[in-house]
Order: C-alpha cells, then structure tokens, then sequence
C-alpha cells in the first residue's frame, strides 16, 4: 500500500514540481558547462556535485513546502484522528520529494552518459562514489525540508530555506581552506583528472546519511531515536577536524593523466581523460607545429597541459573548456590560439603604466584570435608581428622576408619572449 | 456502550465550552442538534480524539482515552467528518480515499475493495477517477463522507455533513445513516432538525455547554407546543426546550 501512496503523492502535487524543477535546472547546468563533463564519466559525477549548489535548495525547498501540504488543505484536525503514527505519512512525504528530485536529475543525467559513452576515453576509479554522495546530499536535503516545514508553519518557509541553504552552500565554497567546507556536498572547484580518496567519500556519505536520519528524526518529534543518529554524526564531525586542513583535498589520477600521443611527427599528446579529443586536436595542432619546424627553440611536439610536462620543447595546449557535447572541440579558436601562448605565458613580471592591464606582457588575449591591442610601445609591436604570423594571419614587414629569415625572427622573439627581455623585443621591431 | 463521557469540562480561556457534560451513546444514528456556540463541535473533537476534556471521563468503544496504545486502536475503528473538510485539491477521489483508509491502518489488501465500497455508498463511483478540485461542493461533501466510512468505523462521527448537499443527495444521505446506523454509532451533528428527525433514532440537545435533552425525535417533537416558534412538531419542541432552559 505504501507503494500506492508514494504513487500518488509522485504524480500529484509537490514531488512532480520538484523533479521538473530539478530536470530543469540540471539541464541547464550541464548545458552551460558541456566542457565539464563531456566525454569524462568522473566528470559528470563531479560536476553532479558542483550542480548541488541548485538542486540541494530546490530539494530543501520542495521538502518544506510538500510537508506543509495537510495545513494548507486544512487536513491537520482530520488527520489527527487517524491512528497511523505521523512520522510514517512523513517519512512518505519525504521519499516522494526525494524520489521526485532524483528522478528530475536523472534524466538529464542519463541523456548525459548516453553522450558520454562511445566517447569516454577513461574510466577512473571510484567516479561512481562522487556521484552517489551527490544522490545522499539530495535526500537529506528533502529530509533537511521537512524539518524547516514542520516546525515554521509559514508558506514562506520553502523558499526563505531554498535561498538561505543556497547561501549556506555558496559561501564555503570561498572557504576552500577550511576542513569544515568537507560537510559540504557542493564541490566548488574541480580539475577533469580531480579524484577525491574513497575512504573520504565513505566519511561525506555516512555523515550525510547520519544528518538526513537525525533532521527526519527531529522532524517527527520522536527525541529517542534522534539519539543514535545524532550521536554518529557528532562522531563523525571529528575525522575533519583531527585530519587538518589537508582532508578532503583531492588527488590527481594518474590513469586519467597518462598520455594518449599521435604517432606521427610533429606528435600531440592529450590526456587519457581527454583521448577522445586527440584527432582533432591535432588536426589543428600538426600543422601549426609544421609551420614552426626550423624555428630555433619552437616547441616539436604539442602536450595537454593537465599532464604538468614542462619540457622546454614541448607547447602546452589547455583542454579543460575544449571538450563538446559530441566528443569535438567546444571552441577550435580557442585551441588555435593555444600557440601563442608561447609569446605570453611566461610569467613576466608587469610591464610599467600596464601593471593594471589582464595582459600586461602585451595586450593581447591568446584565448581570442582579435590580435593584439595597438601599442606604442615597439616591444609589443614585435609582439603582435609574431602573434600574427603564428596566426597565419595577413603579415606586414614579416613576410617580404625569406622564409627561413623569419624562422630566424621568429626564433629570436620567442626567446626574447621567454626571457621577458623587452629591450631585445624592442630591437626586433620591424618596420 | 460505544460513547460513555462522564461530566467532561472544556475550557476555551474563561470560557467555558463543555460544562460537565454527561452523554452515553450505543449503536444506531444519533442527532446532535443546538444552537451555534453550544459545544456541538468542541463535543464532536472530543470524541474524535482531537480535543482533551480538561476535566472528567471519555470512554470510547469500551476503552478510556488515556494512552497512546488505547488512543490508536480507537482511531482504527472511527470515522470523522469535520465541519470544516479540507483536500488535496490534485488527489483523484479514489486516491484521497485510499490515502485515507492507509492511514487508518486498514489492511493493504482490503483497501480496494474498501475504497469501492465507500465511494458507491456516497455516490461517487462513477467520479472515482476525478480530481478532487473538479467536484461541486457537495460531491466534495461526500467525498469527505466516503473517507470516513471507509474503515467501516464502529463510530462514525459527523459534523454538518448535510452541508452543501442537494435535496436528493439528502434523501440519498438520510438512507445510507440509517444503514451505516445498524453496525455502528453513528453521531450527527447539525443544525437540520428536520435531518434529525427523518434519519436519527436519538437525539441530544446541547445548549451553554451542557446537554438539556436526549430522548427520540418523537419525544423531542412532543415537548414542544402550537405556540412554540418552528414550521415543524420537532422544530417546535428544539425551541420549546431551548426556551425552557434558558428561561
């Protein structure tokens, strides 16, 4: 019978609201962020947990307004001369709004891994954990509603808790130090080779599981059995704050890191965990490093640099935004701009009167093909030539010289580039 | 006895609601009838389980009200329909009632069948399917009817039900009490008489707080006379005995 009840109360009312709701909003969060998850299975499971920063107030308020359903019905007195003990209508309560906010984030989410599937080029260990702590974190966030609902008999109580939960949840995420930001489900930053020990996935689900049972404990007023629950997260509140500020931190996979290479020359290498992005990141990549071959100290070889190689001879390529709905680049532009990094990410110190500037090495933004921001100053005039001509883009005074003349140019900015040697900039300044 | 209160006392602040009343009821329909703010409804939440007297005894199917366990095998076997009759307007009726017949810890295979049974006895089959919010007024009465019957309770307890109702729907209603009158007792209360005197074997007349009459409708009718206010014999003697009270 219980089965019939939880039936109803799934198609009628507060539970189906919050899995539209729900839907809606993890729809929405793996639409805007596709570079999160796509083709990365710790990916979606991780950025399920980021997502938890809207689902779990939606799940809070949806509990504590289903919970006020008999008040509004006016049904508190008839219901009051039913013998069945209340907690059990309760308890029901909260299964239908967790069940509706689980199965609103599934569908999405299942859309989700049918896309991730034949592109996964990495299965990493243990991703399964992450997600299923984000699942717990969803039922004790019911279970944290009907609480608030039980006790505050206001209408205005859903969604005063949905966005005090929702601050609740934003503002540890600023606290990356603290170990006490480890209660916290939401994960605020993460990397795509991110993997967090199982044991530390363990402890974040038995302390959600130990939450959810003393809010759902306290809700029906039964003190005695609030006990044990109560007594068990109290126990666990202790493993963070005896661990330090290194507890929760999260580790690198290494599977997920190991390098996945073209076997030609010029070779790109990516990330197992972004292997299905390999052919068309070297579609753009090979010819680039083509076009620097004889260039002295140019990269020969292109790397995704989540690998961390920092071989002198090597371009470090970022993929973290690259990966798209359907195992292509998200934005190739992007990726073929990755070669000028070479001129600008070189951690030179501010040039003066631009110390202020997001570029100060030169005005220019590598994550856009725009081209560098005008400057007087010859430095970065030199600069700006070679961004073009890496660009391939219409040259000036650089391409009445011979070929091999600008490879020598060229060589000669990238090394004063890496050197942040502006006066030799300024000497290289075509006219 | 299925109704045994003994000298229960009522306090709303200083006022007081119930004022050592006495009442015993067995089964069969019975009709609560008084003037508003007589303690119709106080009396009717008491025997509900809802309102504790704070004075005096409450025996309810044989058993005193004082423990949760005594408390809980009562309300498996009672029915309440109150004045004031809220829903879940999305519900069809056949899950409202069900819901409820869940509540009142009715076995889990003899709910559908229970379910049925209450919704033909009010009328609402064929609407079994319906959204509660899509009824009339007076379907969601009944509605609120078959919810209390549904347990076939051993007292059955309600509160204007008449309210909202058709002249036909109360014909049809005036039947199904006095059916549901041969198992059970069954406590209307209203401000019908003539409801009281078609459909109720006993009446109780309760006024200030204390019960001034309980006998048959025939014995009501009797007290009164050709001078007494009311256009029928039992509203003639409801007015002769409240007059005589209050005099």
């Amino acid at each position: 019978m219980i089965g019939r009840v939880l039936r109803s109360d799934l198609r009628h009312g507060t539970p189906p609201l919050v899995a539209l709701l729900t839907a809606i909003a993890m729809t929405w969060m793996l639409a805007v962020h596709p570079d999160a998850w796509a083709g990365q299975w710790t990916g979606l499971s991780t950025y399920l947990r980021v997502s938890l920063l809207i689902l779990v107030p939606l799940l809070v308020a949806g509990g504590a307004w289903r919970i006020g359903r008999e008040r509004r019905a006016q049904l508190d007195e008839l219901l009051a001369t039913t013998p069945r003990p209340d907690w059990q209508p309760m308890l029901a309560a909260w299964a239908a709004v967790t069940l509706g906010g689980l199965a609103g984030a599934a569908l999405p989410l299942a859309v989700a891994m049918i896309l991730i599937g034949p592109q996964a080029t990495h299965v990493g260990a243990g991703w399964w954990w992450t997600g299923l702590v984000g699942l717990l974190a969803l039922a004790t966030a019911a279970a944290l509603g009907v609480l608030l609902g039980r006790f505050v008999p206001l209408r205005l109580v859903a969604p005063v808790a949905g966005i005090t939960v929702y601050l609740g949840l934003a503002v540890p995420i600023y606290l990356h130090e603290s170990p006490w930001t480890r209660l916290s489900p939401v994960i605020g930053h993460a990397g795509p080779a991110d993997v967090w020990p199982v044991g530390y996935h363990a402890w974040q689900a038995a302390w959600l599981l130990a939450l959810g049972a003393v809010l759902l404990a306290l809700a029906s007023r039964r003190w005695v059995a609030t006990t044990v629950p109560a007594l068990i997260a109290v126990g666990l509140l202790v493993v963070p704050a005896r661990a330090g500020a290194d507890f929760g931190e999260a580790g690198t996979d290494a599977g997920a890191v190991a390098l996945v290479c073209t076997d030609r020359v010029p070779q790109v290498c990516v990330t197992r965990v972004h292997g299905f992005l390999l052919d068309d990141v070297a579609a753009v990549l090979e010819p680039q490093l083509r076009r620097l071959d004889g260039v002295p100290g140019a990269p020969v070889r292109a790397v995704d640099a989540l690998a961390g190689d920092e071989r002198a001879d090597t371009l470090r390529v970022s993929l973290t935004q690259q990966a798209g709905l359907f195992g292509k680049p998200a934005n190739p532009d992007w990726l073929r701009a990755e070669i000028t990094s070479m001129l600008y990410d070189n951690d030179c110190p501010p040039v003066p009167d631009k110390a202020d500037d997001a570029d100060a090495a030169g005005g220019v933004d590598p994550a856009t093909s725009a081209g560098p921001a005008a400057s007087a100053d010859p430095a970065d005039q030199t600069l700006g030539q070679a961004w073009n001509w890496l660009q391939e883009l219409p040259a000036d005074g650089l391409a009445a010289l011979p070929g091999d003349r600008q490879k020598e140019w060229i060589g000669r900015v990238l090394a004063a580039a890496r050197a942040c040697d502006r006066d030799e900039l300024r000497k290289l300044a075509l006219s | 006895m299925t109704v045994d209160i003994e000298k229960i006392r009522i306090r709303y602040g200083r006022r007081v609601v119930l004022d050592d009343l006495d009442l015993a009821l067995d089964t069969g329909v019975h009709g609560l009838l008084g003037p508003n703010g007589a303690g119709k409804t106080t009396l009717m939440r008491v025997l509900a389980t809802v309102a504790r007297p704070d004075a005096g005894a409450v025996r309810l199917l044989g058993t005193p009200i004082g423990d949760a366990k005594a408390l809980r095998r009562v309300r498996r076997q009672l029915g309440y329909l109150p004045q004031s009759f809220g829903f879940y307007p999305r519900f069809t009726v056949r899950e409202f009632v069900e819901y409820f017949a869940w509540l009142k810890e009715m076995p889990a295979e003899r709910i559908p069948v229970a379910v049925d049974r209450a919704l033909e006895r009010v009328g609402l089959l064929d609407r079994a399917d319906d959204r509660m919010r899509t009824l009339s007024g007076g379907m969601q009465r009944r509605a609120g009817i078959a919810q209390a019957i549904v347990n076939d309770p051993r007292l059955l307890l309600l509160d204007e039900p008449t309210a909202g109702l058709d002249p036909e729907q109360r014909v049809e209603f005036r039947a199904l009490l006095r059916e549901l009158g041969v198992d059970a007792c069954v406590l209307v209360s209203t401000h019908l008489v003539e409801d009281v005197a078609v459909a109720c074997e006993r009446v109780s007349l309760v006024d200030g707080g204390r019960l001034i009459f309980s006998g048959t409708p025939e014995q009501l009718a009797a007290a009164g006379g050709d001078g007494d206010a009311g256009d029928s014999a039992i509203e003639r003697g409801y007015t002769a005995v409240l007059r005589a009270v209050r005099a």
